[in-house]
């Protein structure tokens, strides 16, 4: 994906403008209808709350138009066994199964830019993280109150450099791709 | 997993053209947080591995803000299985505003303490 495909997936993402889930959860079911398969990704399942509610919001979408809701499956990295059962055991209709990647509780899951991936974009580059600094601190002058911690913040954003981030992550996802494969061939090789 | 991701990046700082990408991701990805990232992308792996081409999912939604910059994590992973599968790569959604959405899905159980860790 170049830089403006990028800045197209991200404008279509809706970042700066109010978009409501519920219609964010209509255009996918206009576009996949009911016989696609939609993924989820989420870094952290807490309770699964999340997964209740998308569950709702597809199936309010769903009878909307009477229409059956795509296959729903819901992925999160980290996830507590006992609450993945316990979401998993609701009365989620729409949601068609929910999975972690691990359910260790050692890791500070990205702690590390946690703050700044809520904010309302995923910054694809610098001119973004510099957008939102200078929005931050616009805010910082009506905000004293809270000054030192957006200031804290905005220190910390800074520092981070996104693109530096991504490039962390993807060089991770490779890693974990030629690992898999070198386990792949240890097995063939094991029952050869 | 931990040590053997440690060991990794020992090898892989014997090479020159590797060093500089360990050192930055350990500057911005704590050990754990790789851990993290390798089992998750396995076990996503795992799972496209199980499905049949026509199940691949045509739309990967991030609904939470939090997890939008797993797109750079995921995205090498869906690349390398769609390629192979030769199946049309997905289209990609992110939920915006979640917080502040007329349907809001409420992440302030976890976010509102500052603490995204279960208790």
């Amino acid at each position: 994906m170049d830089r403006e495909e990028f800045r197209q997936l991200l404008a279509e993402a809706g970042s700066g403008a109010e978009v409501p889930v519920g219609e964010r959860i209509e255009e996918i079911m206009d576009e996949v209808k009911d016989r696609g398969h939609v993924l989820m990704i989420d870094d952290y399942l807490a309770h699964g709350s999340t997964l209740t509610q998308i569950d709702r919001l597809f199936g309010e979408a769903a009878s909307k138009r009477g229409a059956v809701a795509p296959e729903t499956v819901f992925f999160a990295f980290f996830g507590p066994q006992n609450l993945m059962k316990g979401a998993a055991s609701g009365d989620l209709s729409y949601v068609s199964s929910v999975f972690v990647g691990t359910t260790s509780r050692d890791s500070l899951f990205f702690s590390g830019f946690d703050h700044c991936a809520r904010s309302d974009s995923f910054f694809p580059d610098d001119w973004e993280l510099d957008a939102f600094r200078k929005k931050k601190e616009a805010q910082l002058g009506v905000r004293k109150e809270v000054g030192k911690k957006y200031s804290q913040k905005v220190d910390h954003v800074n520092q981070l450099k996104m693109h530096e981030l991504r490039r962390s992550l993807r060089y991770e996802a490779e890693r974990t791709l030629d690992w898999l494969e070198s386990r792949k061939r240890k097995e063939e090789g094991d029952q050869a | 997993m931990a040590e053997e991701i440690a060991e990794e990046d020992n090898r892989l700082e014997l090479d020159s053209t590797e060093v500089s990408k360990v050192r930055l991701s350990e500057r911005y990805l704590p050990i754990e947080d790789r851990v993290v990232i390798r089992r998750g992308l396995s076990r996503l792996f795992e799972y496209f591995e199980s499905l049949d081409s026509e199940k691949l999912p045509e739309m990967v939604v991030f609904p939470d803000t939090a997890a939008r910059v797993l797109f750079y994590a995921v995205g090498p992973v869906l690349k390398r299985v769609y390629e192979q599968r030769g199946a049309k790569r997905p289209d990609f959604r992110f939920f915006g505003h979640l917080e502040r959405s007329q349907s809001r899905i409420d992440r302030r159980a976890w976010f509102g303490r500052g603490i995204r860790r279960g208790d």
